[in-house]
């Protein structure tokens, strides 16, 4: 009752507890003990559309990281570690790479159907 | 991307083994800097044995299939699996282990063999993480 | 990156450890210096004081958080160079400009308090650490290089 008048929308458990799982009311993001829930990565969508921009979201994110990790490794080595930027580079590289493979098969497959005689 | 795959856990679990060999790495160093220092305990780092745990807490979490009947959200659930994404190295200072006379208990050779195990495990480690790369660029080439 | 931090606690002993080696030769080479620099009695012998850098927190307690947590030790540094009041060495010389005229210790000659067999086994200990430093950089250099090949095809 007097917590739930403190709007706690960073942390993914309500502060009422459920089972074994109970949130802690935290007001900022410096508060502790907050680990945001890793979110599902098939999700359905409405439509394919949807489905298209979702992925291309997702391919953007890791090249986005992979170009922040670059970067804190320029201004603050310290705090970036050197396998990190490896992988997530590599990481973008093949996601792209899968999209351009994916995406040249559905055009590939477009023409073909255009194209029957 | 593909994070609920078994290659893909693969590749998250050599990820969190090189975060935690460099972690290793760096306690080994201190430890070896401070061998004169009197008074001086040593520190390790557990985390292999905690992520045996959690993983296979999901196996065996499946095998005890003893349903519970929950018939409200609060209830609480009996067999729970850790998350393994959960773990981290976590550091520990050593007071148990046998110390010269001026209290500092640091063995080099020890350190030293810690050290070259380490080096070989992050090779290793680097090999099978490049190795399923190079494996998904095989498959992506086929057009 | 973080393998750098490594590398820098290494180089704190090396450090260190390069300190000692300086002190223990000025130790050796003054073994028999019966005269200091202010003139009130002979060179004594020098000792390095060592501590490590960041005291970690001794307890580990849920509610202390993680991001507080100083565990990770960051290397060694030399606090002071000290001198070792232990009891001088006396040699029998009235002839010596610098034996001591009045007193009990009346013809005796202060020499310093160094035994050059300590002095060698401290510097054999002092470059064996230098070599066990030396080894972790050498490592955490390969280590560098190896995560430098990843995507490499």
């Amino acid at each position: 009752m007097y917590y739930s008048s403190i709007n706690s929308s960073i942390s993914q458990y309500s502060s009422t507890p459920k089972g074994n799982q109970i949130g802690i009311n935290t007001t900022d993001p410096l508060h502790f003990g907050n680990t945001p829930a890793i979110g599902k990565t098939d999700d359905i969508s409405e439509s394919f559309s949807e489905v298209l921009k979702k992925s291309l979201e997702k391919v953007n994110d890791t090249q986005v990281t992979a170009d922040d990790l670059t970067q804190k490794m320029i201004y603050n080595p310290n705090s970036v570690e050197a396998h990190e930027v490896m992988i997530a580079s590599e990481k973008a590289r093949i996601s792209l790479t899968f999209t351009k493979t994916v995406v040249d098969g559905i055009i590939r497959a477009y023409r073909d159907l255009t194209n029957l005689r | 991307m593909f994070e609920t795959s078994h290659f893909m856990k693969t590749q998250d679990l050599l990820e969190r083994g090189m975060n935690s060999s460099l972690v290793k790495r760096k306690v080994i160093s201190d430890n070896i800097a401070n061998i004169d220092v009197p008074g001086f305990k040593r520190s390790e780092v557990t985390f292999e044995e905690n992520l045996k745990r959690a993983i296979e807490s999901e196996k065996t979490e499946k095998l005890k299939n003893v349903p519970t009947k929950t018939s409200d959200e609060r209830h609480i659930n009996f067999f729970n699996s850790s998350n393994y994404k959960d773990v981290s190295p976590s550091i520990k200072t050593d007071y148990l282990s046998r110390m010269r006379a001026d209290g500092n208990n640091v063995d080099i050779e020890k350190e030293i063999t810690e050290a070259s195990h380490n080096q070989m495990h992050y090779f290793m480690m680097v090999e099978r993480l490049n190795h399923n790369f190079r494996q998904l660029n095989l498959v992506l080439r086929q057009q | 990156m973080g393998i750098f931090s490594s590398i820098n606690v290494s180089s704190t002993g090396l450090t260190s450890q390069r300190l000692r080696m300086d002190v223990i030769s000025n130790n050796i080479a003054n073994s028999t210096t019966t005269r200091n620099t202010n003139g009130d009695g002979p060179f004594r012998r020098d000792r390095v004081i060592m501590t490590p850098i960041n005291l970690r927190t001794r307890w580990n307690s849920p509610a202390y958080p993680f991001g507080l947590r100083t565990d990770e030790g960051q290397g060694v540094k030399v606090m002071k160079i000290e001198k070792d009041m232990s009891p001088l060495r006396l040699v029998y010389d009235p002839s010596h400009p610098d034996s001591i005229k009045v007193g009990e210790k009346k013809g005796y000659v202060e020499f310093p308090n160094i035994n050059i067999v300590t002095e060698m086994t401290d510097m054999i200990s002092a470059s064996r650490s230098y070599e066990a430093n030396v080894q972790m950089i050498n490592g955490s250099k390969a280590m560098f290089n190896k995560a430098m090949e990843i995507g490499r095809a």
